[in-house]
């Protein structure tokens, strides 16, 4: 009975072994307690650099970059780890060259039949390439917002800002600034929001733009929106969006006239009707 | 009493004001009650209160400049704030704090645009301008 | 718990109180690196919020703090006073109730201007409103 079952014990050791040690994705070392590095794996050598004896014994803050070890990164992970049984993050880590690695991390404390903490689990794994990657879109995205959201000046005193592409509250928050301060860069009186190449307009897209009409207003400058296709219309009104007393014209020349109007610049008009400068 | 006072200058028929940085409860009251005092005195047909030195508008400040425009209007000045920043008109507007039917301009020179075209509207409607120019006007005419 | 690296408690119970508090409040946005706009919501709403301490409630403490998470950073302000305390929290919140001749935008409008908003108050012991404003 002893023999057998010593015999699956070591077996079950040497399958976690093999699993720890073969693992090419997964740096999983113990740590002490106190922080300290107990074990060592083949994939942790590749990701830090370090080999077994360059860091058993060394506390894990070691990896951590300076900024996050003034800020005593790792006490709080452990401390989390402690606390609710796990921790799981994210951050920037130190190579033993000094290049950095985006690290994805699991911590969880190991605690005894009394309940006593006898350690840690740290499993992490190399996750740059997708960092960069999210990075990257995130980068591409701003621009994005920026590119599609041009301010024109169409008349001295006259802005017009044409919004195509979906609004959500972020960049809602960020045309309403963009408007705001290119209000003030080029002293206008009038700015013109045309939104016909929005596809949709909810609720708090609609406040956003109120907002942004009542913040020109006290600014000492008028804002027009122009462009309110059909459909956006009657979602407007089904959603009992009031506009209250902002202007609202279906196109961009029918919002100049008004803006020209506004800053009382009269425009002559010929036989058939065209109005001409 | 307070020593401080915020300087009121008049420029032909308006009257413009400067607020600074800084300012404080105490000082913005005595403004009030300073400037309706000038406006009496001095028969000034409006007002511009220049308000682009100040980073931050709260809703004591906010509903002091809404209460100063009322006064003056009933008192026949219309009061132009001119010169929020974009920031302090999205906070305000976030606040719920909108001061309607206060008149607008981005700077003193706009404001100053929007106060004589409203007065002369004022005078076109009236149809006896010279009159009551000479009757409105006569005290502040340099 | 989260490791912090700044903070400030200051006295307010004159008006020049809340000129240094607007102060207080910028320079912690600043060092933070908030945009200007949320620089300028954080100000007002620590302008509005000790002005309550000190009109309604008899003067009081601000708390101005740094925090730094792993994952976020931002500014958390706490306002205490000893004075009546609010009996009616709910009340106080909504827009146009005010207990002065303000127009009562005092507390629902500070709490639409940073991201996190808290109340506790009891009629006789004072009142305590937290407010943080995540970069």
């Amino acid at each position: 009975m002893t023999d057998s079952k010593s015999a699956t014990a070591s077996s079950f050791e040497q399958r976690y072994q093999v699993l720890v040690d073969q693992s090419l994705d997964l740096a999983i070392y113990f740590l002490t307690p106190t922080g300290y590095v107990e074990t060592w794996n083949a994939a942790a050598e590749r990701f830090k650099q370090y080999k077994a004896d360059e860091v058993i014994g060394k506390h894990l803050s070691m990896f951590y970059t300076r900024e996050d070890q003034q800020k005593k990164v790792v006490e709080y992970e452990l401390d989390e780890a402690k606390r609710a049984g796990r921790y799981e993050g994210a951050g920037w880590r130190v190579r033993k060259d000094g290049t950095k690695f985006w690290a994805e991390v699991i911590i969880c404390s190991l605690k005894d039949r009394h309940g006593n903490l006898t350690g840690f689990v740290k499993i992490a794994r190399d996750a740059t390439e997708k960092r960069e990657q999210l990075d990257i879109i995130e980068r591409q995205k701003q621009e994005l917002i920026e590119l599609s959201t041009p301010v024109i000046q169409l008349w001295n005193g006259i802005l017009a800002l044409p919004i195509v592409g979906t609004l959500d509250s972020q960049r809602s928050q960020i045309v309403m600034e963009k408007l705001l301060s290119a209000i003030v860069a080029n002293d206008a009186s009038v700015a013109i929001l045309d939104i016909s190449g929005v596809p949709t307009v909810d609720t708090m897209v609609a406040q956003h733009l109120m907002k942004t009409m009542e913040a020109a207003k006290l600014m000492g400058a008028e804002c027009i929106i122009s462009g309110i296709r059909p459909e956006i219309a009657q979602t407007m009104v089904h959603l009992g969006v009031d506009l209250g007393s902002i202007k609202t014209k279906s196109t961009m020349s029918r919002a100049l006239e008004e803006a020209l109007d506004i800053l009382h610049i009269k425009l002559a008009t010929n036989g058939e009707g065209k109005k001409h400068l | 009493m307070s020593a401080e006072h915020i300087p009121i200058i008049k420029m032909d028929e308006f009257l413009l004001v400067t607020i600074q940085e800084g300012i404080h409860d105490r000082l913005a009251i005595t403004l009030q009650e300073e400037l309706t005092a000038k406006v009496a005195s001095t028969g000034a047909r409006g007002v511009l209160l220049d308000i682009s030195g100040l980073d931050m508008v709260d809703s004591f400040l906010g509903r002091l400049l809404s209460t100063i425009a009322s006064i003056t209007r009933i008192m026949d000045a219309e009061t132009v704030v001119v010169g929020m920043q974009p920031a302090i008109a999205i906070t305000l507007v976030e606040m719920g704090l909108s001061m309607p039917g206060v008149l607008t301009a981005l700077n003193v020179d706009k404001g100053m645009t929007l106060l004589r075209r409203r007065l002369s509207q004022a005078k076109e409607v009236t149809c006896v301008p010279d009159i009551k120019a000479i009757h409105d006007g006569s005290s502040d005419r340099g | 718990m989260s490791p912090t690296s700044k903070q400030s408690t200051m006295a307010a119970q004159t008006e020049a109180d809340l000129v240094s508090a607007r102060h207080l409040a910028r320079s912690y946005a600043k060092d933070l690196g908030l945009g200007l706009v949320d620089e300028t919501k954080l100000v007002t709403a620590v302008s509005e919020l000790t002005r309550n301490l000190i009109v309604h409630g008899g003067g009081g403490s601000v708390f101005i703090e740094r925090i730094d998470e792993v994952s976020r950073h931002g500014i958390r302000a706490v306002f205490e006073d000893h004075g009546p305390g609010i009996a009616n929290i709910n009340l106080a919140m909504m827009d146009g109730h005010s207990s002065t001749k303000s127009l009562g935008l005092g507390l629902p409008g500070s709490k639409r201007l940073v991201s996190e908003f808290q109340i506790d108050s009891e009629a006789g012991k004072g009142t305590r409103v937290t407010i943080t404003k995540w970069k």
